[in-house]
């Protein structure tokens, strides 16, 4: 009986060592308060981003526009807390052309944002919002706290089963909050981000808004998992957690910033950009609302207008009872918007192919004819030309 | 019992033989060849090697991360796979080609993709498309690839060649050329 007591003690004794040695190594001092230094683990850590991101920014995933990046940079500078400015982190923002809505960050700084969320955002505070978030990630050094909690887990098991660590290290070698963090530092994050917008003077109530788009474009298209994967937590507890967060703040000054002319000029051709990835993709119901929210901020921008044109010539999600008819208003629909477009801006002369497409398919010949012709007259050097020669020639059908 | 036993054993034997009656890979000569499973036919080029055990008809010379032609056939019902877009009947070859652009251009595992050119082609007397692209690996390897494609009835042809851009591409172009131009369905 005394020698099966003393094993027990010894193996209680074991597991709470290991439990221990687990929690250690997680609590770090964040960025700027007493105690942070940059750790062996995290300088490799953001070697391997750094080298990530040498690819990333080579690549013509970049969206390249030096004025949108100066912009975002300084407003991250901005709503930096003091301490994390002090240490001498800085943030660098890039964006990414991708119509999904995500943004992620890198523990040497760095974020990137994709054109899907920028699009999303519908003035300078639902940006902040979301730059507030993966600014908390970096000064929370989420990724150190993440890969040594992994680090820890594979340990234990590893010792139990008896498999090597390089695996797990090599995987999560460039964590970054792409693949989402553990559903409490993803809150912590949003708290952060939401506290950052409060201090600078940014409507509160607008950090759950762009969850709410979110939701609505998860529904709209019908995805089921949303782009922060499994491991985010669900946008409804993001959609709450911002709502408590909101009633626990009280009452603020009625007048907060809002900069949102110069938001919405700067953000202009990245809306456009994205707004043609959507059609591309074929989330053609969250185009639409891009589409309404485009033409609703330049009304005078005849690239809306065709782009809406795009949209009723290209989509699918008919219900299948109604498709011919509804295919044939979309198609005049499309005509309408395309010559309002040209309208606007008689440069815009690629049109008249489109317009060349629906009159062969709704058999307007003559009406075909003549904007093809018109297309080749104004392009030249199109990549497709061959094709409307060869209908003009008589020898092809489209 | 002792039925048991035969019985698994045979069973066993026909398992482990049929394994072993068709290899993964298949040496090419060149000949006529008939695909009944996806109703084509072509010459296949010399001393190319065909890969056995797929969805889709796989051949290559030198192995399939340097060059390979490739021949799918979908339905209109099967989804793309980087875009939400669908297929439909008697679709213009124009609205094809689009569709398989925008699907090409979304592949994030593509860097730097061009599309070089998009013309119109007659494969196997149908209406199609010749569509040239280029793009980079993530490792930075150039490739240079052609997806040809067409519509029959319900179903959706696509041939394609890819190659690295150094060396394997001008020196297998022709033999694709001379495959694509002997494609043909079996009705």
């Amino acid at each position: 009986m005394a020698h099966a007591r003393f094993f027990d003690t010894k193996i209680i004794l074991f597991i709470s060592l290991l439990s221990l040695a687990g929690c250690a190594t997680v609590n770090v001092a964040n960025v700027g308060e007493k105690g942070y230094k940059l750790a062996d683990d995290e300088q490799r850590l953001i070697k391997r981003v750094e080298e990530f991101s040498e690819i990333l920014d080579g690549s013509d995933y970049i969206y390249h526009n030096q004025a949108l990046e100066d912009y975002l940079r300084q407003m991250a500078s901005q709503l930096l807390p003091a301490r994390a400015r002090e240490s001498g982190i800085s943030i660098n923002v890039k964006m990414l052309k991708d119509p999904e809505f995500n943004a992620f960050s890198f523990s040497n700084g760095k974020i990137y944002i994709h054109s899907g969320i920028i699009a999303a955002c519908e003035n300078e505070a639902q940006l902040a919002a979301l730059l507030g978030h993966e600014i908390g990630h970096v000064v929370n050094r989420h990724a150190l706290k993440e890969f040594r909690a992994t680090i820890n887990k594979s340990a234990f098991m590893s010792a139990m089963s008896g498999l090597g660590l390089a695996g797990a290290i090599m995987q999560i070698g460039t964590m970054s909050s792409a693949a989402g963090y553990s559903q409490h530092l993803e809150f912590e994050a949003d708290e952060l981000g939401f506290t950052m917008m409060k201090d600078n003077g940014y409507d509160v109530h607008e950090s759950k808004i762009l969850f709410q788009s979110l939701e609505k474009h998860l529904a709209e298209e019908e995805i089921k998992t949303p782009f922060f994967f499994s491991s985010h937590p669900q946008v409804k507890s993001r959609i709450s957690s911002f709502q408590h967060l909101i009633d626990q703040t009280g009452m603020l000054p009625a007048t907060r910033i809002q900069n949102n002319q110069i938001f919405y000029n700067l953000t202009k051709d990245i809306r456009k950009i994205n707004i043609e990835l959507c059609l591309m993709r074929g989330y053609f119901k969250t185009a639409e609302r891009f589409l309404n929210q485009y033409i609703n901020l330049f009304p005078n921008e005849g690239n809306g207008y065709f782009l809406k044109g795009e949209l009723f010539r290209q989509r699918t999600d008919i219900t299948q009872g109604r498709k011919e008819r509804a295919k044939s208003d979309d198609w005049n629909t499309a005509i309408s918007l395309y010559e309002h477009a040209l309208n606007l801006d008689p440069s815009l002369t690629k049109i008249y192919k489109f317009e060349g497409y629906i009159y062969e398919k709704t058999k307007q010949m003559p009406k075909a004819r003549d904007v093809f012709t018109k297309y080749l007259e104004h392009n030249p050097q199109a990549e497709d030309r061959a094709y409307i020669q060869h209908y003009l020639d008589g020898k092809e059908k489209l | 019992m002792k039925t048991g036993k035969i019985l698994f054993f045979i069973m066993t034997s026909a398992f482990l033989f049929s394994g072993c009656a068709l290899p993964l890979w298949t040496h090419l000569n060149e000949q006529d060849y008939r695909d009944n499973s996806r109703s084509f036919s072509a010459r296949l080029p010399q001393d190319w090697m065909k890969l056995n055990f797929n969805k889709n008809f796989f051949i290559t010379k030198d192995g399939l991360s340097l060059n390979l032609i490739m021949v799918s056939r979908l339905s209109i019902k099967d989804r793309l796979e980087f875009t939400n877009k669908k297929y439909e009947r008697d679709m213009l070859v124009t609205d094809l080609a689009e569709i398989e652009k925008d699907n090409l251009s979304l592949n994030k595992n593509w860097l730097q993709f061009k599309i070089l050119s998009n013309e119109p082609l007659r494969i196997s007397n149908y209406d199609g498309y010749r569509l040239e692209y280029s793009y980079e690996t993530k490792n930075g390897l150039p490739i240079r690839g052609i997806l040809c494609g067409f519509q029959h009835n319900a179903w959706i042809y696509q041939i394609r060649f890819e190659a690295t851009e150094q060396h394997y591409y001008e020196e297998n172009v022709k033999i694709f050329e001379k495959f694509l131009s002997s494609f043909r369905l079996i009705k």
